[in-house]
């Protein structure tokens, strides 16, 4: 069942006009007709014609996952044993079975290194690959804005989708670098809630409350009702476009299609697991099936792994961290994305679609005096697939206890532009946009 | 007919002098359809329901009851607007333990005494309490405090530790007697299981394998363990007898299985399986296998 909003794909119910209006003064508003690609940046062919950042909302332990360190002392090994994969040289975490078994359709990167220990700061110098001017107040846009703004992807579809459970935070405040940032909220991505149910709403539209299908199709009359309230609003352009990306969604039946998970088998659905990641990762399937060109799905809305009514059990385990990977971070993960990139694969979407896997750092190698782990930007580790990466490889290197790259690091704008450049957006447009002009890609990845 | 069998079922087990093994009788039986999420299943109401964890949209975790007459499931505490976990209970019922996420990081641990009008929390200070365990007669609750295992005494509410140790210690579980404690430790390494006296006295190791072994449970006549194990590759619900010598997978499923907990009989598990991706509740009967 898509729910868009409180509108159902096989139901309708009224809307008032009033909230009609409120329903798209909060739609991310985007600037110039149709969508918002850039006329001066010629669209782009890359290996990757989507990609699919799975964003581990947190900084999951590199130790816990994918750079387990057997022969370091207990107080930093921690509690788990490792596995043995199909790639020479890697292990994982012995709660990645279903994963150790893939290794062969991905590759590790076990250098990543980020510039802050600050969540918020972090997360937007990961998402945008560059730091921020005046403090946290001021960022370029994220990957997936700059992908959006180049690439056109389908008329009927926003081109930039997070999948998430709200917008991204901590206890501290809102991450401000998601998406457009400096570009402006034109290019900010399309946000799409999903269940542990598997039950997908687009919050922006909430207030599209019971709006009837007649006249959803009435797209003139609405035009025209837009028209007029554009007109009093002194906004007309980008208020219009951001009820055009809105009505897009709502009117065109294959648009929609997209987000219905009832459309899968039972079995499909069980196969990403009953969690909201797991859902999340198969809506995401489905948005590559439909050449949305980027695709974020956050693991959590909170940092926090325990916050009172908005427990949502992100990555941020300073407490209780190996009792939440052996109970729920470890198997959804590994279940989750074991079966997406299955799935891909077996689709053979895999080869066009890159999937990168990672957080805004690690956590530190030392287990706390609260048996947790703390943040860690020295060296983290993140997971590439599909999308012109080379799979089956370990890069880069940190040292015995996980505390430091001994490798050259991967730093976040190499990130950034590794991304950019499997999705076609090569050095010379790169440097239209004015966007890293001193950074390189991971070359071992490509 | 049920209490007719029972001595039965004693006597049989009391004859074992070298207990082997034991293993599921049936296919495990679904109890629940729902699919969602779920942890830490325990019997109440002398087998008749089982009181669990169960993901929920807001709060994100409940404590849910299921009749096992009905199937009707019900939240424990329906008013509750945080998230609550892990209920235990004295043999009696009449105390109860359980875990209530308060903020950030914080978790307190709830312990609702016989006979008092209401529960109080046993650790306010920013610490994150984990894995209660009762002992049967309800006067001690033994939790997980940053990794280490403590012991709160009802009354006269004192908390000291039970045993500390190098490496995290979790999942603690009181013996049917009252007398022994089985944990998990990585002491040694990964987590494995143990056995100590109640005063955290004569420590003894009892799983020895490669791979995560954790979340002990006594059966109800404390001749054996069922506890959940990552060895063979998967999460999968084994038994040994209480010396640890003897071992064997009643789960033998290729998704998740954890979260056992022995039905008053000594003859049933409940536990937490997943099948396609959906989590519910399945109860198995499991017989002895080799007797002597």
């Amino acid at each position: 069942m898509i729910d868009v909003g409180s509108f159902r794909s096989r139901d309708c119910y009224g809307i008032s006009r009033r909230a009609f209006v409120r329903a798209g003064m909060t739609l991310p508003l985007a600037a110039g007709a149709g969508r918002p690609a850039e006329a001066n940046v010629t669209a782009p062919a890359g290996p990757a014609r989507s990609v699919v950042l799975l964003w581990l909302w947190g900084g999951p332990s590199h130790l816990d996952t994918f750079d387990p360190k057997p022969d370091a002392p207990q107080e930093v090994r921690g509690p788990f044993s490792s596995l043995a994969t199909r790639t020479p040289g890697l292990r994982v975490s012995e709660l990645f079975p279903r994963l150790a078994q893939r290794s062969h359709l991905y590759s590790i990167v076990r250098s990543n290194k980020n510039l802050t220990s600050t969540h918020r700061i972090a997360a937007s110098i990961a998402l945008t690959g560059q730091q921020g001017a005046n403090g946290d107040a001021d960022y370029g846009p994220a990957i997936g804005s700059i992908v959006q703004r180049v690439q056109s992807g389908r008329q009927d579809l926003p081109p930039f989708i997070a999948v998430t459970p709200g917008a991204l935070k901590t206890a501290l405040g809102i991450v401000r670098g998601t998406g457009g940032g400096r570009w402006g909220k034109a290019y900010d991505p399309v946000p799409v809630a999903c269940s542990d149910t598997g039950q997908v709403s687009i919050p922006a539209l909430k207030l599209l409350d019971g709006l009837p299908t007649n006249r959803l199709a009435d797209r003139k009359l609405l035009l025209g009702q837009l028209d007029q309230i554009a007109r009093l609003e002194g906004a007309a352009e980008t208020w219009q476009e951001s009820f055009r990306r809105a009505y897009r969604l709502l009117t065109s039946d294959e648009g929609r299609k997209a987000f219905d998970l009832s459309r899968e088998s039972p079995r499909t659905r069980g196969e990403y697991g009953r969690s909201v990641f797991g859902q999340s990762c198969l809506l995401a399937r489905r948005l590559v099936e439909a050449e949305v060109p980027f695709i974020q799905v956050n693991w959590s809305q909170w940092v926090e792994n325990l916050f009172d009514s908005k427990t949502d059990f992100g990555w941020d385990t300073h407490w209780l961290n190996f009792e939440h990977m052996v109970d729920r971070h470890g198997p959804i993960l590994d279940r989750a994305l074991s079966t997406f990139l299955d799935d891909l694969n077996h689709r053979g979407l895999l080869e066009n679609t890159l999937v990168v896997a990672l957080g805004e750092f690690g956590r530190t190698p030392k287990i706390s005096a609260n048996a947790g782990r703390d943040h860690w930007p020295a060296v983290y580790s993140s997971l590439w697939a599909g999308g012109g990466v080379i799979p089956g490889q370990v890069i880069g290197q940190s040292d015995r206890q996980g505390g430091d790259a001994v490798t050259a690091p991967v730093t976040p704008d190499m990130v950034a532009t590794t991304i950019l450049q499997q999705s076609g957006i090569g050095t010379e447009q790169r440097a239209e946009l004015r966007l890293f002009p001193d950074s390189h890609v991971i070359k071992e990845l490509t | 007919m049920r209490s007719a069998i029972r001595p039965v079922a004693v006597v049989v087990a009391m004859q074992i002098t070298v207990w082997a093994g034991v293993a599921s009788a049936d296919p495990p039986l679904q109890l629940t359809t729902d699919g969602r999420i779920k942890r830490d299943p325990v019997f109440v109401d002398g087998g008749r329901a089982i009181v669990f964890t169960l993901q929920s949209d807001s709060p994100r975790l409940v404590l849910a009851k299921l009749d096992l007459a009905s199937r009707r499931m019900s939240r424990v505490f329906p008013d509750a607007n945080l998230p609550e976990l892990k209920c235990v209970f004295s043999t009696d019922q009449r105390t109860r333990a359980w875990l209530r996420i308060t903020g950030n990081d914080r978790v307190s641990l709830l312990v609702h005494p016989a006979g008092a009008e209401t529960a109080y929390v046993v650790k306010t200070a920013k610490t994150v309490s984990w894995s209660p365990a009762l002992t049967p007669d309800g006067r001690h609750v033994v939790f997980n405090l940053a990794g280490q295992l403590m012991v709160h005494s009802i009354p006269p509410k004192v908390i000291r530790p039970l045993a500390k140790s190098s490496g995290r210690n979790d999942w603690p579980a009181i013996s049917p007697d009252g007398r022994r404690i089985a944990f998990g430790s990585s002491r040694d390494g990964n987590f494995e299981i143990y056995v100590a006296d109640l005063d955290g006295q004569n420590i003894r190791r009892l799983t020895q394998r490669p791979g995560l072994d954790m979340r002990p449970a006594w059966s109800p006549d404390g001749k054996r363990i069922a506890f959940t194990s990552v060895r063979d590759g998967n999460y999968e619900v084994y038994v040994m007898s209480a010396d640890g010598q003897q071992s064997v997978n009643v789960s033998r499923h290729t998704e998740r299985d954890d979260y056992a907990s022995w039905h008053p009989d000594g003859r049933k598990l409940v536990w937490v399986r997943e099948v396609e991706g959906r989590y519910d509740l399945f109860q198995s009967t499991v017989v002895d296998e080799i007797k002597d």
